[in-house]
């Protein structure tokens, strides 16, 4: 395992620097309402099961023994270990990342020593820790059973955006990953709010860690409202960014590079503020901006705003604003509850009626391809679980979406016609026929042969000269978990029986790959 | 869908007989490729995260300048006016210059105030200031009112992943960043009939049938073509990045003759909050040696070819502690070609003292929808009202960047 660990630490530091000079390049566009994609067409497809919808929705992809069980305990009980996601056993996957990825667990001065150890050897150390905390999430992602609590980490993450390329981030995201969007991930939003608020990778990020009484910056003063709670037409004024800034004066790092937020005050701004129609005269300096978290967790419209972002989460592109309401008054009555806003969510009509109405980013495209032909026998703590990291490496690198590699504080789009071009589809396309012919080179040394491992579950699921409707029905249970059109399965038919009645395997593969990277898959 | 079907089978080769493949020049476009002769490509080159304009073409004749940024000022700029000169690390722009097809416009930007990055691309992108509108990109709304029957896939280009907002609309735009392994990559055997059902498929499925058509005969065009049927002329020489290389390709596709109208490419890292004094010089000999290479290899080309480099905001006058610029306001736009009217800095120029600034940053003295506006008229032949493309705005007339013929 420490084997595997070396290989991928080597190639992982190229491109994380070479991912980090790509994605500047990268523009920010994203939402084109006029080529938004027509759900009255979609609801043509063959109509898909509940429990489907909801595994795909709380997921990274399908597994067959996700299905299996949901279709044994019920969609109910199924949400509901999910949300309960520290009574799911997760400990197999989290004792094997412990081993391969002990950095993550450091705190920053033990980050920090540890690189300063490498200079002294005369080694550049100081990505080590941030491409650790990359890979163990994209493991996460793939293979931890709690599934929904990853989708929920990677929300807020996306909502909390920073950017770990930039400076020291590329060591304080490893500290905000694991104090403080984890363990609030399905907690509570004011909680959240509170903690990200004396993040040292945010307020490095935003700038805030140079806000003073002499020197205001009012980066972060104008994100916490814009970007994190009461979203830019949440009725603030020029005044009160100003007025907020003066409020989080003086909130800065460690003063010895520490593992936490330090408040200083003798750089704090004492005078009288007034944020939002609130009068804030606080004798303690540090109250000031804690007030101002609180009112902000108040808001209605931020209810609204963190209604609006999680229900294109989980439902649509375009927000059913009666839905976004209820959840938003979820969002009111619990005072922030996490939980409550996703089984308001969850267990609303708008959501059974949502089905084919969000496209699979990049993470959740590749995620599911791998975790859709795994073989259940490729298990937890074998060699062969790590494999497909360097092909994630590579397609997020490429497609954009590395995590915690977005540059403006936005976080990546959550929006279809941001991630369909001509040439991310060509990049699925080839992704997917890759993986269903067994032909992904694994990009480390060419010791390993992912296409081995595809090979198990493709043997397991088919064989040579099987009748192409029996191979049609099998794509249909175990790979897409729902029917083609009769259109569409005439077209994998005839497909099948190009070179006659006796069907070979290189045939049966190319179906796999073609269903792999259709619409069906491609959708969530 | 019978029209998207048309237009793929057209696009696709089926309706016309396919390409028609000649001699050892290479591959040669039949004549229903061979289109917009009357008007130029256009090639929008986006300078991600602010230049500093001040450190790129810089104010030599303006004491206030060297006063301003005592650590970072550049003391050896390459003379161009007498007022101005050029950053000594984009010097490859100079031979440009001395060939009168460089026109640089300085202290241009924009009205808003706003000083974030991806509020500034947007309003630059969509030409529209109303950021609480629907927008589309100012040349996808160009691409929209002027299509035509014979349009090509290659009619607008992107060479990123994602499509730029500016060409983000209605037609959909080619995404390419190379030209090698644009393909389908699969088993020989089953290359075609796999290509084939996908197509099928995709065609049933309304997200994707426009941009897997638009794949497919992009696929089956660029299979035709060998980079090395067209080879970099005039002793070009492009340097060795990602920007330079997507230029490189751009190059192939233009003497390909392909139909191309429209082209945009993004070059980032130009944020220089911190020590501009070593993260500017490779980028910006990247940026301007790429460029050079490619107005080069174009050759006579750029008789018809415009190349419009722009960035969201200009840079903070004054310096800050690190030796960086923070975010300001107006900044600088590179126009080059044979249709330039070249070997000029047209500013207004705002000056640097306390009284002409924008909280301590440049003026904005030229409005960049004046640029964008007489660039369609002049350039791109737009016939329509400019109203309709960049919206509460009135043109001024041009200041002159552009020849009109």
């Amino acid at each position: 395992m420490a084997n595997i660990n070396m290989i991928s630490r080597r190639n992982f530091f190229d491109s994380v620097f070479s991912a980090s000079t790509n994605l500047k390049l990268k523009s920010t566009s994203f939402l084109n309402p006029l080529k938004a994609y027509n759900s009255n067409v979609l609801k043509s497809l063959p109509p898909i099961e509940n429990e489907v919808l909801l595994l795909n929705r709380t997921s990274f992809g399908i597994k067959p023994a996700d299905y299996a069980r949901i279709k044994t305990i019920g969609v109910e009980n199924y949400l509901e270990q999910q949300l309960d996601y520290q009574s799911i056993d997760n400990s197999e996957l989290e004792d094997i990342l412990d081993q391969v990825y002990p950095m993550v667990d450091f705190s920053l001065t033990q980050i920090v020593e540890y690189i300063e150890e490498g200079n002294d050897l005369g080694e550049d150390r100081i990505a080590d820790a941030a491409i650790q905390l990359i890979s163990e999430t994209m493991i996460r992602q793939l293979y931890s059973k709690q599934q929904l609590f990853e989708v929920m980490v990677e929300f807020w993450t996306n909502h909390f955006n920073v950017d770990i390329a930039k400076g020291l981030d590329l060591i304080f995201k490893i500290h905000e990953d694991k104090h403080i969007i984890r363990p609030n991930s399905l907690g509570n939003f004011r909680e959240l709010l509170h903690a990200d608020s004396k993040s040292v990778a945010m307020l490095y990020y935003l700038d805030n860690f140079t806000n003073t009484k002499s020197g205001p910056n009012e980066n972060y003063a104008r994100e916490i409202m814009e970007l994190h709670t009461l979203g830019v037409n949440g009725g603030y004024t020029e005044d009160d960014v100003k007025e907020v800034a003066r409020c989080f004066t003086g909130w800065s790092l460690g003063a010895n590079g520490g593992d936490f937020f330090e408040f200083y005050d003798f750089d704090h701004d004492d005078g009288i503020k007034n944020v939002l129609g609130h009068v804030i005269d606080n004798q303690e300096g540090i109250l000031d901006g804690e007030q101002v978290v609180d009112i902000l967790a108040d808001s209605s419209a931020t209810a609204g705003f963190i209604a609006t972002k999680m229900v294109r989460r989980f439902c649509s592109d375009f927000p059913d604003s009666q839905l976004v309401k209820t959840v938003a008054k979820t969002y009111l009555s619990s005072d922030g509850d996490i939980q409550e806003m996703l089984r308001t969510i969850f267990h609303s009509r708008q959501f059974l009626d949502s089905v084919d109405s969000k496209f699979k980013r990049p993470i959740e495209f590749v995620s599911s391809l791998f975790r859709s032909i795994d073989s259940e026998s490729n298990q937890i703590n074998t060699e062969q679980m790590f494999y497909p990291l360097g092909v994630l490496f590579q397609e997020y690198e490429t497609s954009g979406q590395l995590p915690f590699f977005w540059s403006p504080p936005t976080g990546y789009p959550d929006i279809a016609s941001y991630w369909t071009s001509v040439s991310s589809l060509l990049k699925r396309i080839n992704l997917a026929n890759g993986i269903a012919h067994g032909d992904i080179e694994y990009p480390f040394d060419g010791n390993y042969d992912y296409g081995d491992v595809i090979g198990y579950r493709f043997d397991e699921l088919f064989e040579e000269n099987m009748a192409p409707l029996e191979i049609i029905n099998i794509l249909e249970t175990e790979i897409l978990y729902r029917q083609l059109t009769q259109e569409d399965s005439l077209l994998v038919e005839e497909f099948l029986l190009l070179d006659g009645e006796d069907v070979s395997v290189l045939r049966i593969r190319a179906a796999l790959g073609i269903v792999l990277s259709s619409t069906y898959f491609q959708l969530r | 869908m019978e029209k998207n079907r048309r237009k793929f089978l057209k696009d696709s080769g089926l309706l016309t007989g396919g390409l028609v493949l000649a001699n050892s020049k290479g591959v040669v476009a039949d004549d229903e490729l061979k289109v917009n002769t009357d008007k130029d490509i256009i090639i929008c080159v986006f300078q991600r995260g602010a230049a500093d304009g001040l450190h790129s073409v810089v104010p030599h004749a303006e004491p206030d300048y060297f006063n301003r940024r005592p650590q970072t000022a550049v003391n050896d700029s390459i003379d161009l006016d007498g007022f101005f000169g050029l950053n000594p690390n984009l010097s490859a722009l100079k031979a440009i210059w001395d060939n009168g097809d460089l026109g640089i416009v300085h202290a241009v930007g924009s009205n808003s105030d706003s000083r974030s990055h991806f509020e500034a691309q947007d309003t630059m992108e969509y030409a529209d200031l109303d950021n609480n509108a629907i927008r589309t990109g100012w040349l996808s709304k160009f691409l929209t009112a002027t299509k035509a029957s014979d349009d090509t896939v290659f009619k607008s280009i992107s060479l990123n992943n994602a499509v730029q907002k500016s060409i983000l609309g209605e037609v959909e735009t080619l995404t390419l960043s190379s030209l090698s392994n644009f393909d389908i990559l699969t088993h020989e055997e089953i290359y075609g009939d796999t290509k084939q059902t996908m197509s099928g498929m995709f065609n049933n499925s309304d997200i994707f049938s426009d941009t897997s058509s638009v794949l497919v005969s992009a696929i089956d065009t660029i299979k035709q073509i060998n980079p090395n049927d067209f080879p970099i002329d005039n002793g070009a020489v492009y340097p060795n990045s990602g920007f330079a290389s997507k230029l490189r390709s751009l190059g192939v596709i233009i003497k390909a003759e392909l139909g191309t109208q429209i082209v945009c490419v993004d070059i980032g890292g130009w944020d220089h909050h911190n020590d501009i004094g070593s993260a500017y010089p490779n980028l910006a000999q990247n940026f301007s040696n790429a460029l050079l290479a490619f107005y080069q290899d174009m050759g006579e080309r750029m008789n018809n070819i415009t190349v419009l480099c722009m960035t969201e905001f200009g840079r903070r006058i004054a310096e800050n502690a690190s030796g960086g610029t923070d975010h300001g306001h107006g900044g600088v736009m590179y126009a080059i070609g044979k249709q330039v009217n070249g070997g000029q800095v047209y500013a207004d120029w705002p000056g640097l003292d306390e009284g002409n600034q924008n909280r301590g940053d440049l003026e904005v003295t030229t409005d960049f929808r004046e640029v964008f506006s007489e660039l369609l008229l002049k350039r791109l032949k737009y016939s329509g009202t400019i109203e309709d493309i960049i919206p509460d705005y009135d043109y001024q007339g041009g200041i002159g960047l552009f020849k009109s013929e």
